[in-house]
């Protein structure tokens, strides 16, 4: 038995061994005769001796742990404050961090998540996340470090009857579903048969549209299902908590091999040009590293470069990135992250100097005990661990307090955030530990100035403290207040700015001509027929072809945010875009181009842009801006070309109605069906999708004010508190300066002044912090400017207005000191 | 901070084991061996020989066993382990070298 076994041996049985050691020693002095020499004082050695076992410290740190809770029982108005501020700061951070726990660290709800992989391909140029099928399959039959591959197609498609509702469907490979584990809530799901060429055609729909388009109908589960309006059998239903891989919101899942009979011409499986097809997920065969997979499938892209000469661009090499997590951290996502870890945690900053500026006052009213406690002999460094244990044990019960907060706010943030159902926070391990370092760490931030200041007491040091308090506590709450406001303008510009073209009244055709296998020609035939019979429906005003979906995902921009859109004639007359130059489009040019103002402005500054080139083109026309893709951003300016066949497959027609234009919808949908009868054409009302598209900015615009107005209140009651404690600490000397002659505004003045310079350097370097926040989210977030002035200013007037408010009671307090009564208490 | 026992620390580990060379003793027993070796010219507090006690066992010196005194009480008897013998061998070795060393010096100097 080693010496630190016998130690711990020790600790376990300290009662036991006491009482022997009190027996022995009495049985000594029993048998003491009086020649004998002094036995000593009993209790000391008896202390010594347990001292020997080496567990004292344990000993002090149970007495200070219970004259903390004594003190803390005893004081209860400032326990319950206290431990509302931390539980509110340690449980925001808490729930931001269990919400990253689950998404970034938690492995897939699947088995073996860890050998999951995402497949892309990169080479010195460039990387490329998608595949073209043929290419996916040659890596599938080629590769020996996976056990099994899955490719996902994206498509939008109807379901049902209702031909003008579009919803969104991955086409997967037919051991999508087997690998990962799922079992069907009825039915069954996809399996490798399914792949087969002579396979019926089958569909997996979602719970979640079972439920509310189907009616939950279990007799479904065999029947028929129109795909783009052709039958398919429904195998199954895929249960609501499928998370699949990084995504779950598609509405149903098809075999990728029967792509084809629900897009009719579609030539995806075959297609080795559509290279933007497939998404290549695989999981490596077991005791494989993701390092030498990614070693071993070096050769490929080489292999298949020999078999198709020109296919594989030179140096191009398989990349595997994790994909055992709903989000996995990469470094694209590191820095919004941590940006957003970082706000979160001056909710917690600002708590913990509310609180710190709190403790310091109360550490001034226990002087007396203090200088007790140091006159009897006690050092102070023992004072200084008693205090710290006895902002430990708030700590502890703050973060224990957070942790039920935490509970709660999650699930306010998981559906602001839009999390998956299938990932739900837990409290772990890692959640556990990371509550303890908040603990303990806002225990020091908020104990370090109490701590200090009793260590060695002074007026000017005290005061000193309570500046830096009071000015980290500003410099939090307005960080956080201005990049609220920043994210809330940022929002409100994308909802009220002027985009520049009339979306009320239009709506866009999106017939996916592209997904049908439709070669340029063929899609060229079809926007001019589709054309001449929208044109004849009552109610449309104007109809126009653009490379560009308003409102939609695809772009073409270059470095300068140049967007490049190919459009025909009439669509700056259907966008209502005004010529503000030269002239329009007329008929079929070619080598010719329409610049936006703001591009115009920012190329030939006070030059006429008319006949300037622009790309090898000659400039026409100046319209004025209109961003239908960047909607938030201001940066971007439009470039216009005439449209040829070979953006035909990807365009979408815009039509604007003269009436409301919700009426037209389905007369649109089923004329562009008409004129094609393979297709199943999507119509949007281009109102509805801006209101889809700033859904999610919105959430986080709440969010963020959330977190904002959590700081603003921690700052305000800190500051509220620090004034109202500071006049009752001055009423006599205010008293006595008013009997000498003074005017309540010059003592309201007085008071003012010690504040002012804490809250003045707060202020300006929190926004001086902001405003490097703004530029750092500008880049990574829609509509964000990195300065705006009302922002900031806003967020300041705000904070001050709130902070005089929070004074006044005290200020009142102040002027209503009646001189005679403070000098008869003297 | 000075030994309260008014010995150089460490001597009365050193003594005990000493003593419990020639067989298990109660601390009391100890206590009057001690007097006895050093012919009282050590003037130590009894008790301060408990914490020493306390450090043998906690060291795995001496084990230490409940049993009946010569005068029928309940004591506890201490008896050096193989462990403490060894201790005991390399302190008393480490004393004649630092001895031997003092004398070396005060002779030559």
């Amino acid at each position: 038995m080693g010496e630190l076994w016998r130690r711990i041996w020790y600790f376990l049985n300290r009662s036991r061994l006491e009482r022997e050691l009190r027996e022995e020693m009495a049985a000594h002095r029993a048998m003491m005769t009086p020649a004998s020499p002094r036995f000593g004082n009993e209790l000391r050695l008896r202390e010594e001796a347990s001292d020997v076992w080496g567990w004292g410290w344990f000993d002090h740190l149970r007495q200070d742990v219970r004259f903390a809770v004594r003190l803390l029982f005893r004081a209860p108005l400032f326990t319950l404050t206290a431990v509302t501020v931390l539980a509110l700061g340690v449980g925001i951070n808490l729930a931001a961090f269990q919400v990253l726990d689950a998404v970034a660290f938690t492995a897939l709800p699947v088995p073996g998540a860890d050998r999951l992989v995402k497949v892309e391909h990169r080479n010195p140029q460039g990387h490329s996340t998608s595949f073209s099928y043929p290419a996916f399959a040659f890596y599938r039959d080629k590769a020996q470090v996976f056990s099994s591959t899955f490719a996902q197609v994206y498509g939008s498609v109807t379901l049902g009857n209702d031909e003008s509702r579009h919803v969104r469907a991955e086409f997967v490979s037919g051991n999508y579903f087997s690998d990962l584990g799922t079992r069907p809530v009825a039915g069954r799901l996809l399996d490798a048969s399914d792949e087969r060429p002579d396979a019926d055609a089958v569909v997996v729909v979602s719970e979640r549209f079972w439920r509310a388009r189907l009616d939950a109908n279990p007799a479904i589960v065999g029947g028929t299902l129109r795909v783009n309006g052709r039958p398919f059998t429904v195998a199954g239903i895929v249960p609501e908590n499928f998370v699949g891989l990084r995504d779950d919101s598609s509405a149903a899942w098809l075999p990728v091999t029967q792509h084809r009979l629900a897009f009719e011409g579609s030539r995806v499986i075959e297609d080795w040009e559509d290279k933007g097809a497939v998404r290549f997920y695989a999981r490596l065969k077991e005791g494989v590293s993701r390092s030498a997979a990614q070693a071993q499938l070096a050769a490929l892209p080489a292999a298949l470069g020999e078999m198709r000469p020109g296919e594989v661009p030179e140096g191009e090499w398989l990349d595997l990135s994790s994909a055992g997590t709903y989000m996995p951290l990469e470094f694209n996502n590191v820095a919004a992250l941590a940006l957003l870890g970082g706000l979160v945690l001056l909710v917690l900053v600002a708590a913990c100097m509310n609180l710190g500026l709190l403790v310091l006052s109360r550490a001034l009213g226990r002087d007396r005990e203090f200088s007790i406690r140091l006159s009897v002999g006690a050092t102070r460094a023992r004072i200084v661990r008693q205090l710290f244990t006895e902002h430990l044990v708030l700590g502890i019960a703050g973060a224990t307090v957070g942790g039920f907060v935490a509970a709660v706010s999650i699930r306010v943030l998981a559906v602001a955030i839009g999390m998956p159902a299938g990932l739900t926070p837990h409290f772990n391990g890692r959640t556990a530990l990371v509550a303890v370092v908040l603990a303990v760490l806002s225990s020091f931030l908020f104990g370090l100035s109490p701590a200090l200041q009793t260590a060695r007491p002074s007026v000017s040091r005290h005061s000193r403290l309570r500046s830096v308090l009071i000015g980290v506590q500003v410099a939090a709450a307005s960080v956080l207040l201005i990049v609220s406001g920043l994210i809330v303008r940022g929002v409100t510009r994308i909802v009220r700015a002027p985009l520049g073209f009339e979306y009320q009244h239009t709506l866009s055709v999106d017939p996916d001509l592209f997904s049908h296998g439709n070669k340029p020609e063929v899609a060229q035939a079809y926007w001019r027929a589709l054309d001449a019979r929208v044109r004849e429906i009552p109610g449309v005003a104007s109809s126009a072809v653009t490379s560009l979906p308003p409102f939609g995902n695809r772009v073409t921009m270059n470095s300068q945010g140049t967007v490049f859109y190919h459009v025909t004639p009439s669509y700056f007359d259907t966008m209502t875009i005004p010529l503000l130059k030269g002239r329009m489009f007329e008929g079929r040019e070619t080598g010719v181009v329409i610049v936006s103002d703001a591009l115009a402005r920012r190329r030939w500054p006070g030059e006429d842009p008319i006949g300037q080139t622009f790309s090898d083109l000659k400039v026409i026309g100046v319209v004025g801006n209109a961003r239908t893709v960047r909607i938030g951003d201001s940066s971007t300016s439009e470039c216009y070309q005439p449209i040829t066949a070979t953006e035909m497959p990807w365009s979408v027609m815009v039509v604007r109605a003269t009436g409301a234009p919700g009426g037209l919808a389905r007369t649109l949908g089923s004329v562009a069906k008409d004129v094609d009868r393979s297709l199943s054409p999507s119509v949007a009302v281009l109102s509805d999708e801006l209101e889809r598209r700033i859904e999610a900015p919105r959430q986080f615009a709440k969010v963020a004010s959330t977190l904002g107005v959590c700081a603003l209140l921690l700052a305000v009651t800190g500051l509220g508190g620090m004034v109202a404690f500071t006049v009752s600490q001055r009423l006599r000397e205010i008293g006595l300066r008013v009997a000498l002659g003074a005017r309540p505004a010059h003592v309201v003045r007085a008071i003012a002044r010690q504040f002012a310079w804490p809250v003045g350097a707060g202020a300006l370097a929190g926004s001086g912090l902001a405003a490097a926040v703004g530029t750092v989210m500008s880049r990574e977030l829609f509509g964000i400017s990195q300065f705006d002035p009302l922002a900031h200013g806003g967020a300041l007037l705000l904070f001050v207005a709130v902070s005089a408010l929070a004074a006044i009671p005290s200020a009142r307090r102040a002027l209503r000191v009646d001189p005679a009564q403070t000098l008869r208490h003297e | 901070m000075p030994d309260p026992s008014g010995v150089p620390p460490g001597t009365l580990v050193m003594l005990a084991l000493r003593v419990l060379q020639s067989g298990p003793l109660h601390g009391y027993a100890i206590a009057q061996r001690i007097h006895t070796i050093t012919n009282d010219v050590l003037q130590v507090e009894e008790g301060s020989l408990y914490p020493a006690l306390q450090r043998i066992l906690l060291k795995g010196w001496a084990k230490a066993e409940w049993g009946t005194s010569e005068t029928n009480r309940r004591v506890r008897f201490y008896q050096l382990t193989p462990a403490g013998k060894a201790q005991l061998a390399s302190e008393m070795d480490d004393y004649e070298r630092i001895n031997a060393a003092i004398r070396a010096v005060l002779r030559t100097a």
